[in-house]
């Protein structure tokens, strides 16, 4: 039996990954509670509100009156925050000023959206990202390394629209394989027509794929030569077992807190890709959202992406600390 | 409504006026000021009519959309909805003049004091029923009670008093004297059932049905098989698709890839890149419903006060420069006054050169050789932007320094109080039929204020083309307050353009009907 002592980052692994995650939930509610305040303050300064962005140029101000009065923007702020912060204990995530539609609403349908966007270049990213980078790592000075060094820095140094752009014109409007613009038809979900993912998806890869490569393909070019890898080869193990058992394990556990970053932003909304594609997702909402002052909408998409960042990063941590090979050696 | 394209950046502008003379000679386009679509390249002359078929157009949209019926000016893709969902009492036609839809007949008295909307005999909601006073009534009420955003254009009438003389006659009492409520019906106000319970479900009688929908996404619409209407042809489509696509390149895109058959709004420069496509057609709305580009002078403050300021700053801008520079060679020059190409425009008033050896010595006399200005500006559209860019660089030849302070798109509008009350400011209106305008823009008791021009010359000038019942007087009334404003308003207008949409040649009829932003499908076709 192991000594149970006070300090939380020590003793069992099944214990230091509880307390971290126990503890980074209860801080992540504190961030959500300040991004919330924050957001909410953010939208109040901004010039204008609900009111008159709906109502339009035209308007005039006793119309815009009566509107604020009616979305009740004339009562005070600390009141309407107070009342929002009550409905979201109760799950009420309330009605959005612009449209009258009830936010969980507008919501879940885009965060399905993309989610499915998001989550596939992601499960897409981390094994191209591996493969590339300990292939180029593993031949570190060699022609092959230097070939994807160069073209991932290339691809990393081309803007997401330019990529995107290159990309609709090329395998949309001249080859006409695939759809220029990832719309859906009322009543279809992109699984109905999985082929608007294809170049939104490649177009954030491209995006993603360059930075977490050469990571993987730095960490991979140092174990290489590292003293475990070394002295593993001087004992006559196989190169292949050298690789996965001394090389990977050793330059994959830095890569994870990396990728756990480019996961969030894939499925925070990908707003380039959303925009260019005009793919029906959270950012493009968000930004809808936030010209037309809608603040139900704008807290609930925020709280989204602040909560999936902070549940995809504790992730990324607890991946981190278990597949970190001094963890993992007995006390 | 405001409408976004995708901002373009100091780059492209400075690309834009490079490419200038390519631009410059563009004969189809000028030539055309009326009506209808004009070929980007071979000129496919208008089809006969087909039945049959779906036809796949995109707008601006996005998740603030409504199903609302009382909120269909939201954005693009709502109001394109609504209108083929419902009709009219009356709408505007290719010339700029009522046209009766729902309505046989709507007059005023003599003094426009009561208005009689007579309606006809045949039009059918969608559950059979005769459209009848009732629904009129009730929908002008719903608007009124629900403080819509076309309520403000109703409040002249006293609904309090109206009613329903028999199941086809509506009496509209107003609040005071009103000369053209027949234009104003004509704004965004769609009639439906007074047996609609859910507004975001409002019964219609217009030549399409829904089929489905889901905002941010759009709308599946069926033809309307019992449409009431025949004397207009329409409709023709089987289906008409509506899509969201918010971003304007992303439409070209589309339609270039063959994804949809109508983009709608796209960008004047994306219209010079694909005016030679053969596969494409550019299309133009008639000329009264360019868009009004220029600025907007507070005349009721410092330093626009002093006439000899705002006849020097109408001297400095160079509107030649600007209708090849700015609207890349679709626009025409404008000359101060909203309302060129309507009925009742006072057309005999000299084009304003630019002549900045005039402007300056203008200023001298006005003690005013070193004028420095802060123009707000914007770049929520196409063409504000660069437009004030261009004026400060003629400008400074008179003399004059111009600093532009740039405000975010989506902050242009936020406040009421700061885009009524800015005393110098960027300006792309979009045009109403004419009489309309006056009572927004000029008097004291303007809604929107713009140019601050406001006295009881001017207010006597307004008064009387309030009451302007007949044309004779419109006329007139008309008259006199353009060759007032030509003298004392602060508007400059320095260019118009179209608000130029795309389809492929194979789109005929889609007409703009008043609002090139968000076209009538009504009766549009394939062929």
């Amino acid at each position: 039996m192991t000594l149970v002592t006070g300090r939380a980052t020590s003793g069992p692994l099944w214990r230091v990954v509880a307390v971290m995650t126990a503890r980074r939930l209860v801080a992540g509610l504190l961030v959500l509670f300040a991004v919330s305040v924050v957001v909410f303050v953010a939208t109040e300064i901004a010039p204008g509100d609900a009111a008159s962005a709906s109502l339009g140029p035209d308007a005039g101000p006793a119309a815009i009156e009566a509107r604020r009065a009616e979305l009740g923007l004339d009562r005070p702020a600390p009141l309407r925050y107070v009342e929002w912060l009550g409905g979201l204990f109760r799950g009420d995530l309330g009605v959005s000023y612009a449209s009258g539609v009830p936010v969980a609403d507008i919501v879940a349908a885009r965060a399905g959206n993309s989610l499915l966007l998001g989550g596939l270049a992601a499960v897409l990213l981390l094994p191209l990202a591996v493969v590339l980078g300990a292939w180029a790592g593993l031949r570190a000075g060699r022609l092959a390394d230097r070939a994807v060094s160069k073209s991932t820095l290339t691809l990393m140094s081309v803007p997401e629209f330019v990529t995107g752009t290159l990309l609709a014109v090329v395998f949309a409007v001249q080859l006409g394989w695939l759809p220029a613009v990832s719309f859906l038809p009322p009543g279809q979900s992109p699984l109905d027509r999985p082929e608007i993912l294809v170049l939104p998806v490649i177009t954030l890869l491209t995006v993603c794929l360059a930075h977490n490569t050469r990571v993987v393909r730095a960490g991979v070019a140092q174990s290489a030569v590292g003293e475990a890898a070394e002295s593993a080869r001087l004992n006559g193990v196989v190169e292949r077992r050298v690789v996965w058992r001394y090389i990977l394990p050793a330059a994959l556990p830095p890569v994870v807190p990396l990728f756990a970053r480019y996961v969030t932003f894939l499925l925070g909304g990908a707003l380039i890709a959303e925009t260019l594609f005009g793919y029906p997702g959270l950012a493009s909402a968000l930004v809808v959202a936030s010209a037309s002052r809608d603040v139900p909408v704008v807290q609930a998409v925020g709280l989204l992406a602040a909560a999936v960042t902070v549940l995809v990063n504790l992730a990324g941590d607890v991946v981190g600390t278990l597949l970190d090979p001094l963890r993992r050696v007995p006390r | 409504m405001t409408e976004g394209q995708s901002g373009l950046s100091r780059r492209s502008i400075l690309r834009g006026v490079a490419g200038v003379a390519a631009a410059a000679a563009l004969p189809g386009l000028a030539a055309c000021n009326s009506g209808g679509s004009t070929p980007a390249a071979a000129p496919s002359a208008s089809a006969a009519p087909k039945k049959g078929g779906r036809m796949r157009a995109a707008f601006i949209g996005g998740s603030n959309e409504s199903g609302n019926i009382l909120q269909n000016t939201n954005t693009a893709i709502d109001y394109v909805r609504t209108r083929v969902l419902f009709d009219s009492l009356v709408e505007i036609d290719t010339a700029g003049k009522p046209s009766y839809v729902l309505a046989e007949s709507i007059e005023p008295n003599a003094d426009g004091t009561q208005w009689t909307v007579r309606l006809r005999n045949g039009p059918r909601f969608t559950n059979g029923k005769p459209v009848t006073a009732d629904d009129v009534l009730h929908t002008l009420r719903t608007h009124v009670s629900n403080k819509s955003s076309v309520a403000p254009l109703l409040m002249d009438i006293d609904l309090a008093n109206a009613k329903k003389q028999d199941d086809r006659t509506v009496i509209l009492p107003t609040r005071r004297p009103h000369g053209f409520l027949d234009l104003m019906l004509s704004q965004g106000i769609f009639i439906f059932s007074k047996d609609t319970t859910d507004l975001n479900k409002a019964i219609g009688s217009g030549p399409f049905t829904l089929a489905q929908y889901k905002a941010g996404q759009g709308a599946l619409l069926k033809r309307n098989p019992d449409y009431w209407r025949s004397d207009v042809g329409g409709p023709y489509l089987d289906e008409l698709e509506l899509l969201t696509i918010t971003d304007a390149d992303a439409r070209m895109n589309a339609l270039k890839a063959g994804q949809i058959d109508y983009a709608g709004s796209i960008s004047l420069t994306a219209a010079r890149a694909e005016r030679d496509n053969q596969a494409l057609q550019l299309i133009i709305p008639p000329k009264w419903e360019w868009a009004n580009f220029g600025a907007a002078m507070k005349r009721n403050k410092a330093p626009f006060k002093d006439p000899r300021v705002a006849q020097a700053l109408r001297l400095a801008v160079d509107r030649e420069v600007m209708v090849r520079n700015v609207t890349l060679g679709f626009g025409e020059v404008g000359n101060d006054l909203l309302g060129k190409h309507l009925p009742y425009y006072l057309d005999d008033l000299p084009q304003r050169q630019y002549d900045p050896e005039r402007a300056k010595s203008l200023l001298a006399e006005a003690g005013m050789s070193d004028l420095k200005l802060t123009l707000r500006t914007s770049d929520y559209e196409y063409g504000l932007l660069e437009g004030a860019a261009a004026f400060a660089e003629h400008a400074r030849k008179a003399g004059i320094t111009i600093n532009l302070d740039k405000v975010p798109a989506a902050d242009f509008f936020a406040d009421p109080k700061v885009f009524v009350g800015a005393p110098f400011q960027s300006a792309n209106r979009k045009p109403r039929p004419l009489p309309l305008d006056v009572m927004f823009f000029y008097g004291s008791d303007a809604l929107l204020p713009f140019t601050g021009v406001a006295n009881p010359q001017v207010d006597g000038l307004t008064a009387r083309l309030r009451t302007a019942v007949n044309d004779e007087q419109r006329r007139a009334a008309v008259g006199d307050l353009h060759r007032y404003l030509y003298e004392e308003g602060g508007d400059l207008v320095w260019a118009r353009a179209p608000i130029v949409s795309a389809g492929t040649p194979k789109v005929h009829n889609v007409q703009s009907l008043g609002y090139p932003s968000f076209p009538s499908f009504r009766d549009a076709f394939l062929a």
